[in-house]
C-alpha cells in the first residue's frame, strides 16, 4: 500500500480551499502553510495554478539527512515528523527540493494584539506545534490511521480522506492507494498521464499532476 | 531571484533563496561551520609549525566557538544526544562525532604537550580529527543536493585547502608579530607565498561556483551585481585578493625580509575577512531552482 495524490490542474480553480482546509484541520498559525497554491502566468499560457504540498516521495531526501530519525517514512509511504525527536537542525528543510517544510517558530496571531481566538487556543490542546521543530503535510495521518482502525477507505470515505481532498470544490484532488492499479488515483494518473514535479531530483514523488 | 519576503502564492515559482541556514538563527550555523573549519585549519597549521599556542587557539575556536554555535543553532539543543543515531547517513550526525573526537583528542594532546610529554599517536589522531572537522563542514554544505551551487564534490577539498592555508597565514603572522620562533622556515617568505596560494584558492572557488551553476549563474550574478555586491567587491575581491596580491608583489620587489610586519598583518586580516565573506556569499546566494515545468512569462 502506498498513499498518493493526483491533482488535476485543469479542474483546479485556485480557490485556496485546500490551503484553508489544511490550516483548519491542523490548527496552523497564520504564517505556516503545509499546502500552498502557486499562481503565475507562463509564456503562451494565460494562468498556471499549482497547488503544492509534501510529495511523500518514495526516496525522500529529508529522511536520508535527518540526524535523529525524527523524519520517518512509514510502510504506507507517508513521510512524517516526530516532533519529540526533532532537534531543529533544519537539514530536512535544506534537503527538500520542493521546499514544503516549515520551521515552527513562535506562532503569530490571527488578530495581532487582540489575543488568541478560541480556535487558536484549541491548537494547544488538539494539535500543538512544538516550537523549534520542523513540520509539514502528513497526508492527514490521523484520518488515514482512523481508516486502518475502522475499515474506511481513504479517498472514498470523507472521514478518513485528507482534509484538502474533501474541501476541493472542483474535485481536482484524488487520494488513494498508488499500489492498487484499479484505485481511482491510479486510474486518474494513468488516463491523465500524470507527471511529478522535478523528476530530476530523483525522489519519485507520490503527488502527481494531471493536465487533461 | 526572489527575496526572502516572498508571497506564498509565488513561493518556488522563481528560483528561491535558501534562508534556513543563513537568516535569523541560521546565521549561527553559518558561523559555526566557519569557526569549526577556521579553527581546525589553525590547529593543523600550528601542528606543522609546532606552535602550541596556535593549536590551543585553533582548538578553542573550532571546538568551543564553532561547536557552541552549532549547539545554539538547534531548535532543541538539549536533544543533541539524539543525533548520534545516524552517523551512517546524516552529516550533522557525523559532525557531532567528529567534532567531539577532535575536542577530546585535541584536549588530551594540548594537556600532554603543555607538560612536554606529547604522545605521537594522540597527536596524529588529533590532526586527523582536525582534517575530518574541516571536511565535515564542507560535506555538510556539499551534501545539499537541491542547491546546485553547493552540490559539488570539489567543495570539501576546497574548504580543506582554504582553511589550512588561512590558518597557516594566521599562525605565521602571529609568530612574526610576537617574535615567536618558527623552526626551520623563513617566516616572511612562507607568509607571502601563503598569501598568494590563498588568492589562487579564492579564484578557484569563484570559478568552481560558475561551473557548478550551469548556464544561469544566478549565485555569481548575485555576488557580482546583485544584493551581495557591496560585500563581494570591497571585501572578497579587493580585501581578500587584490590587496594581498599588492603586498606580495611589493614584498618581492623590495626584498621579502624588508617587508613590514604590520603590512603583512593587514594583508592576512583582510584575507581572513575575505574568506569569511566569500563563504557567507556562497551560503547566502544558495538557491533552489523553480519548481514548476512551465516557466513564468516574466522569468529572466
Amino acid at each position: 500500500m502506498r498513499w498518493g495524490m493526483a491533482i488535476n490542474l485543469t479542474r483546479c480553480v485556485g480557490c485556496y480551499a485546500c490551503v484553508i482546509a489544511c490550516k483548519t484541520e491542523h490548527f496552523l498559525p497564520p504564517d505556516v502553510a503545509w499546502n500552498r497554491v502557486a499562481i503565475f502566468e507562463a509564456e503562451g499560457i494565460y494562468k498556471q495554478i499549482y497547488p503544492t504540498l509534501c510529495n511523500h516521495c518514495r526516496d525522500p531526501l529529508c529522511v536520508e539527512v535527518c540526524p535523529t530519525g525524527a523524519t520517518e517514512q512509514r510502510e504506507d509511504g507517508i513521510v512524517w515528523v516526530d516532533p519529540d525527536t526533532c532537534i531543529g537542525c533544519r537539514s530536512c528543510m535544506m534537503a527538500c527540493p520542493y521546499q514544503v517544510r516549515v520551521f515552527n517558530e513562535k506562532p503569530g496571531e490571527y488578530f495581532p494584539g487582540q489575543g488568541l481566538t478560541p480556535y487558536e487556543e484549541m491548537r494547544e490542546k488538539m494539535y500543538p506545534l512544538q516550537l523549534g521543530t520542523v513540520s509539514k503535510c502528513n497526508f492527514c495521518i490521523e484520518r488515514v490511521d482512523k481508516a486502518m482502525n475502522n475499515g474506511g477507505k481513504p479517498g472514498k470515505d470523507r472521514d478518513v480522506t485528507p482534509a484538502c481532498v474533501n474541501a476541493c470544490p472542483a474535485k481536482a484532488r484524488v487520494f488513494g492507494d498508488l499500489d492498487d492499479s484499479e484505485s481511482e488515483v491510479s486510474t486518474a494518473i494513468r488516463i491523465g498521464r500524470g507527471y511529478q514535479l522535478k523528476p530530476e531530483a530523483g525522489t519519485d514523488p507520490c503527488v502527481y499532476y494531471i493536465t487533461k | 531571484m526572489l527575496s526572502e519576503k516572498m508571497r506564498p502564492y509565488e513561493f518556488m515559482v522563481y528560483p528561491t533563496l535558501q534562508t534556513a541556514w543563513i537568516r535569523g538563527k541560521g546565521l549561527l550555523l553559518f558561523s559555526g561551520l566557519f569557526l569549526v573549519e577556521f579553527g581546525a585549519g589553525i590547529f593543523l597549521a600550528a601542528s606543522i609549525l609546532q606552535s602550541l599556542w596556535g593549536q590551543a587557539a585553533g582548538w578553542l575556536i573550532s571546538g568551543a566557538l564553532g561547536g557552541g554555535c552549532h549547539f545554539l543553532f538547534l531548535g532543541h539543543p538539549f536533544r543533541i544526544y539524539k543525533a548520534i543515531r545516524r552517523p551512517g547517513k546524516s552529516w550533522i550526525s557525523r559532525g557531532l562525532f567528529i567534532i567531539s573526537l577532535f575536542l577530546l583528542f585535541g584536549f588530551i594532546h594540548l594537556v600532554l604537550s603543555f607538560f612536554s610529554t606529547p604522545l605521537m599517536w594522540v597527536t596524529i589522531v588529533a590532526n586527523i580529527m582536525a582534517v575530518a572537522t574541516i571536511l565535515y563542514g564542507g560535506y555538510e554544505i556539499a551534501d545539499v543536493k537541491s542547491i546546485q551551487t553547493w552540490n559539488s564534490s570539489f567543495f570539501p577539498i576546497q574548504m580543506l585547502a582554504r582553511s589550512f592555508f588561512i590558518g597557516l597565514a594566521i599562525v605565521l603572522v602571529i609568530n612574526l608579530l610576537f617574535g615567536f620562533d618558527t623552526p626551520g622556515i623563513k617566516t616572511k617568505q612562507w607568509l607571502i607565498v601563503t598569501l598568494l596560494i590563498n588568492i589562487c584558492l579564492f579564484t578557484l572557488s569563484l570559478v568552481s561556483i560558475g561551473f557548478e551553476e550551469g548556464k544561469e549563474k544566478l549565485s555569481l550574478s548575485m555576488m557580482i551585481k546583485g544584493a551581495l555586491k557591496s560585500i563581494f567587491w570591497p571585501w572578497v575581491i579587493t580585501g581578500g585578493m587584490i590587496i594581498p596580491l599588492i603586498v606580495a608583489v611589493y614584498g618581492f620587489a623590495i626584498g621579502v625580509s624588508e617587508t613590514g610586519v604590520v603590512i603583512l598583518l593587514i594583508a592576512v586580516i583582510l584575507q581572513v575577512l575575505g574568506d569569511l565573506l566569500l563563504r557567507y556569499s556562497l551560503i547566502r546566494s544558495g538557491y533552489y531552482p523553480g519548481l514548476f515545468p512551465a516557466r513564468p512569462a516574466d522569468y529572466r
